[in-house]
């Protein structure tokens, strides 16, 4: 034993022995035990109620009585990929998504922190009309939701907002032309969206046609979707952008007065785009001039495709805010990759959620407290990612979800 | 009700389990972070998630579990550099008083202000070693890297310690080696 280490033991002691649990410790265990029990629930019922919910949808020919189906018993085993050999295995993940909005590709539903569905809609199938994008308006809670729904009919987009409080769920169109996606658009329209700034006050969405690139953002004096809308809408193009199946993500915060709007491109290797948006006196937000996506590299290089990101690990010092995760497509399947640790090591996702083509396009991701949900938009299937490398696989059909809060 | 009475059992468990465990997991989150509050709160996460894994009887060792997970707690707490920046900060006024009644008091004050200013994989190398007595193979095991890199970084780290100490106090550098 050196003397250095001799000092080191006796110091650790000394700090050691100083230190005493509180008597609110045991309480907090409890509190995060029984948030362990909900999030098995969450799972549990919201599989339930989404069999049960399918079951109205698809199946009321296969019905001749009329009434309605049975609830489902059980749900479909849950799929955990990780050993469960103590001594490799880190300690299990704990994610809790919290109330959520989630959609298929017409129902769409508002879900409590349980998974019990509070509020259900359908987009009416004479219309054909689907569920494109939806974000929960920030600020939102579950008793009252506002969010931002796009979707889509023979080529032509709406954007509607929903709200849904105590008396139920509201799903309205805007009519405002300056709030409809795709006016004066060209040929080949795509719109991907939407995504409301950090402070809740606009909204944004990303158009694509044989013109060009622009972004599109929108705002109200008064609550979303109120009349009349204000002036601070903007068409912003972004020449030189790449072309084609660029999916908008998020708008995030970067600083006081400046954001920033994350895209991911179904056909890029390496790398996510950003682009600065400023709000300027007239409350328009604005790019500076010349600027366009700007393509960020993700690290490290060679792992394949980036395809989802979320979440943001806040600025230091002024740098760039980074994703707190990346979805990936290398060459051993799917992954999520927790930038938010200096040294993340790849979560490996189930193959399951690769679509016919191989790859997982479009895909989704969110951060949720504890970790991550992420998805295939095209094949619905979708996994909670616990921060330590529990993967849930969700036995429901999600292909649009976005947290409530 | 055998579901209710089930979960009244495992509650009563756990909370033995608990008591049994729970002052030795504290102290050990304290010495890897320097923050008592955060040492609770790695230590309430800890419990939890090892609460899950023993309720399915999947966990054999208690003890050892709870002492990975609250070292992978504290490394992924620490590990977020803005975190880290933040924490120095705190930790720096956290010396819990000032400790001068004798010198070994005062050297073992000095050798705790160190600790705190080693890179956090050195700092828990260190602690699991010296504090612990795990031996390099059980440390290595535990934080997921080979017995080489244990010995490595608990070398790196008593030799970051000792050229600490013998600094001059004026010479120490504020924020302490990222």
């Amino acid at each position: 034993m050196t003397p250095i280490e001799d000092r080191l033991r006796a110091s650790l002691r000394e700090r050691a022995g100083d230190v005493e649990a509180t008597p609110l410790l045991w309480l907090e265990v409890d509190r995060r035990v029984t948030r362990r029990r909900r999030l098995a629930a969450w799972t549990v019922v919201a599989v339930t109620a989404a069999a049960a919910m399918a079951a109205v949808v698809v199946a009321p020919a296969l019905l001749p009585d009329g009434t309605g189906p049975e609830i489902a018993d059980r749900p479909a085993p849950i799929e955990d990929p990780t050993p469960s050999d103590d001594a490799t295995v880190p300690p299990p993940g704990t994610v809790e998504p919290g109330p959520l909005l989630v959609a298929t590709e017409r129902l769409i539903r508002v879900l409590d922190t349980d998974g019990a569905t509070l509020h259900a809609d359908e987009l009416p199938e004479e219309g054909e009309s689907t569920v494109v994008g939806l974000a929960v308006r920030p600020g939102s809670t579950v008793e009252q939701v506002t969010a931002a729904v796009l979707t889509t009919a023979e080529g032509m987009y709406d954007l509607r907002v929903l709200r849904a409080d105590a008396d139920g769920l509201t799903l309205e169109v805007i009519d405002d032309p300056a709030h409809q996606p795709g006016q004066g658009a060209g040929p080949g329209l795509v719109v991907s969206g939407p995504v409301w700034a950090p402070d809740g006050m606009s909204l944004a969405w990303l158009e694509q046609d044989t013109t060009g690139v622009r972004l599109r953002t929108v705002g109200w004096d008064a609550a979303a979707g109120s009349e009349p809308p204000v002036t601070d809408h903007a068409t912003l193009p972004l020449a030189g952008a790449p072309a084609g199946q660029l999916d908008l993500v998020d708008w995030v915060e970067v600083a006081t007065d400046r954001t920033l709007v994350r895209v991911t491109s179904r056909v890029a290797t390496d790398r996510w785009f950003e682009l600065t948006l400023r709000r300027g006196a007239d409350g328009a937000w604005s790019v500076e001039p010349g600027r366009t996506l700007d393509g960020v590299v993700a690290p490290p290089a060679g792992d394949g495709p980036v395809r989802a990101l979320a979440g943001t690990i806040p600025a230091v010092d002024g740098a760039a805010v980074a994703p707190a995760w990346l979805v990936r497509v290398g060459v051993e399947g799917p992954v999520a990759v927790p930038l938010a640790l200096d040294d993340p090591r790849p979560i490996a996702l189930p193959a399951a959620l690769l679509g016919p083509d191989g790859d997982l396009v479009p895909a989704w991701a969110v951060e949720v407290e504890g970790g991550l949900v992420v998805g295939n938009r095209r094949t619905g299937s979708a996994v909670v990612v616990g921060e330590d490398g529990d993967v849930t696989v969700l036995a429901e059909t999600v292909a649009h979800l976005s947290p409530i809060r | 009700m055998l579901t209710i009475v089930r979960a009244a059992v495992d509650e009563r468990s756990f909370a033995a389990v608990f008591n049994t465990h729970h002052r030795d997991a504290v102290r050990l989150a304290y010495l890897l972070t320097s923050d008592a509050a955060q040492a609770e709160d790695i230590v309430a996460e800890a419990f939890a998630k090892v609460y899950v894994r023993w309720r399915r009887g999947e966990v054999r060792d208690v003890g050892a579990y709870l002492r990975r997970a609250v070292a992978n707690e504290a490394n992924s707490k620490l590990r977020r550099r803005y975190l880290e920046r933040r924490e120095a900060g705190r930790q720096r006024g956290d010396d819990r008083g000032v400790r001068l009644i004798d010198e070994q008091a005062a050297d073992r004050d000095a050798v705790w202000s160190a600790l705190g200013r080693l890179p956090a994989r050195q700092r828990q190398a260190v602690v699991l070693r010296y504090y612990e007595d795990l031996s390099e193979a059980d440390t290595a095991e535990l934080l997921g890297v080979s017995v080489g890199t244990v010995k490595s970084q608990v070398s790196r780290g008593l030799a970051r310690l000792q050229a600490l100490l013998e600094q001059p106090a004026s010479e120490s550098l504020p924020g302490g080696e990222r």
